[in-house]
């Protein structure tokens, strides 16, 4: 225990890279999942089949394949790139063209009917996507996101592989240094505790979403002005019509 | 909405369809439709299923496009570019078999999108406009609640308030009450009526024949892709000169 407590400002460190490295990871995917997923929807065949190409070559090798042929890669065409950022390439571009998948799919989802009417009521059809296509699929691709969140934070600890000093590396370079110095591994309790701060992490992603989809579920259904009894009241009435 | 109509191109026949011909790939699925709706008329359009008669009106705001023939409404012709295709969709309202209601939008939010965003009206002037429909298809008290807490006649009304909101000059109607359980078909049906009432042009698929009876001017009949009879109302259930539709009305009358 002491030792996590004396070792606590290097894993701090280590876990800000993690952190870092998650936050932009999870923004640049979510931002071009977006942009590939709408692409994969489009009009146009053209769009259309560089999302599909986009998506199967990344989505098709294993990431961890992915990210050691970023890092040793890139030299190759002439571009140098640090660890943090051939991690930060490989997991956006695994991320996103999964995610685009997400979202082509709720895109999918959406009955034709809806697109049809938007246009018919005379809007455009950029119009249409972002004022009544885009809003409908944020609830259901919310928990596919939300996984696909998770499963890149988990991720992130990949990049020691290519030797980020992200919050695993130093776990681990802490285990290998006591073991040197004091000939006992604190293996057990080192990676114990990393384990701890992982699942504390994504637990609280899974928390924040599961509470995110519960309130747009309850601002979409729940009367506006009125109190929610009134409104099970409301929602209640047609359905009982119904069978009657 | 009687003032808008007869104003600037008053002259201009509401629609008008010549020589049209679609086809689906290599499928044919119109033939040499023509067919002309002059201002205030209501038209009412039944056949049998898969005859044509959605492609038809679908045609009329753009939702499928043609390959031969006219098509022009209110004096616009429908091209193949966008603007053309746009100016067409603000006249032409529309209403479609599953009221196809905006499920993140409240009913009023679902009423004042289109004109606040293609009119540009101002927020306020737009939400008073869609009350003043609301109310015309009686559930303003209904304004700040999500579609899934209405009945299906209910938002099959909200939908025909949303397209009024826009002001067309003319309403298409794609089978509007045929999603409907029977206790709400007359609730839509009567808001339909009393739209006629106030003069507005009318397309109407149905197979409603009471509805035909009361408001409708001349009934098409269509088969196979082609408009096979044009009768007024009276001649075509009393007296219908084609044996194709005498075989139709009486398997729809039958029922
Ligand atoms: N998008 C499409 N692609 C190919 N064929 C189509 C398409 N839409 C309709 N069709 C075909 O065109 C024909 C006419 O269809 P349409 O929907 O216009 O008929 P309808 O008269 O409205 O029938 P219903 O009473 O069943 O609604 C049908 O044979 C149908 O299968
Ligand atoms: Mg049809």
């Amino acid at each position: 225990m002491q030792l996590i407590i004396d070792s606590l400002p290097l894993l701090w460190s280590g876990l800000l890279t993690t952190f870092k490295l998650a936050i932009l990871t999870l923004l640049l995917t979510a931002i071009i999942s977006l942009f590939v997923g709408i692409m994969s929807v489009s009009r146009y065949r053209l769009l259309r089949i560089l999302a599909l190409i986009y998506v199967e070559f990344f989505r098709d090798i294993p990431l961890v394949v992915n990210l050691l042929f970023v890092y040793f890669g890139a030299p190759l065409i002439g571009l140098s790139l640090d660890p943090f950022s051939a991690a930060l390439v490989s997991f956006t571009t695994w991320g996103s063209a999964n995610g685009s998948e997400i979202i082509r799919g709720g895109f999918n989802a959406i009955p034709k009917h809806q697109r049809e009417s938007a246009l018919a009521l005379g809007l455009r059809p950029s119009e249409t996507l972002f004022m009544v296509l885009l809003p409908q699929i944020v609830l259901p691709i919310l928990p596919p996101f939300t996984g696909l969140f998770s499963l890149l934070i988990q991720a992130t600890s990949l990049a020691s592989m290519v030797g980020a000093t992200e919050f695993l590396r130093t776990a681990k370079i802490i285990v290998e240094r006591t073991t040197l110095m004091t000939g006992e591994s604190p293996a057990f309790m080192v990676f114990g505790f990393v384990l701890c701060v992982y699942f504390c992490i994504c637990y609280c992603l899974n928390l924040f979403t599961a509470w995110l989809e519960r309130k747009i579920t309850v601002a979409r259904t729940v009367h506006q002005n009125d109190s929610a009894s009134d409104d099970e009241h409301g929602a209640a009435a047609p359905a009982s019509a119904g069978k009657a | 909405m009687s003032e808008t109509q007869s104003t600037q191109t008053g002259h201009a026949s509401a629609i008008r369809v010549e020589g049209l011909n679609k086809w689906f790939g290599s499928f044919q699925v119109l033939f040499d439709i023509n067919l002309t709706v002059e201002n205030g008329e209501r038209v009412v359009i039944c056949g049998p299923s898969g005859s044509g008669k959605s492609t038809l009106i679908r045609c009329i705001n753009a939702l499928e496009d043609h390959q031969q023939g006219v098509i022009e409404v209110e004096g616009k012709a429908l091209g193949h570019d966008s603007t053309s295709v746009y100016d067409v969709r603000t006249e032409v309202g529309m209403v479609f078999q599953h009221f196809n209601l905006f499920p993140h939008l409240t009913i009023l939010e679902n009423c004042i999108l289109a004109p606040t965003v293609v009119r540009k009206t101002p927020r306020k002037e737009a939400e008073a406009t869609a009350m003043h429909f609301l109310e015309k298809v009686k559930i303003p008290e209904q304004a700040n609640k999500y579609p899934i807490q209405l009945s299906g006649g209910q938002q099959q009304r909200v939908a025909i308030a949303r397209s009024l909101c826009m002001r067309p000059r003319v309403m298409l109607f794609d089978e509007p009450t045929s999603a409907l359980d029977p206790e709400m078909i007359k609730e839509v049906l009567d808001t339909m009526v009393a739209l006629a009432g106030e003069g507005m042009t009318m397309v109407c698929v149905t197979h409603e024949m009471g509805f035909a009876r009361k408001v409708a001017n001349r009934v098409v009949f269509m088969d196979a892709g082609a408009i096979v009879e044009v009768n007024s109302p009276d001649a075509f259930f009393t007296n219908p000169q084609n044996e194709r539709t005498q075989a139709f009305l009486n398997q729809v009358l039958q029922h």
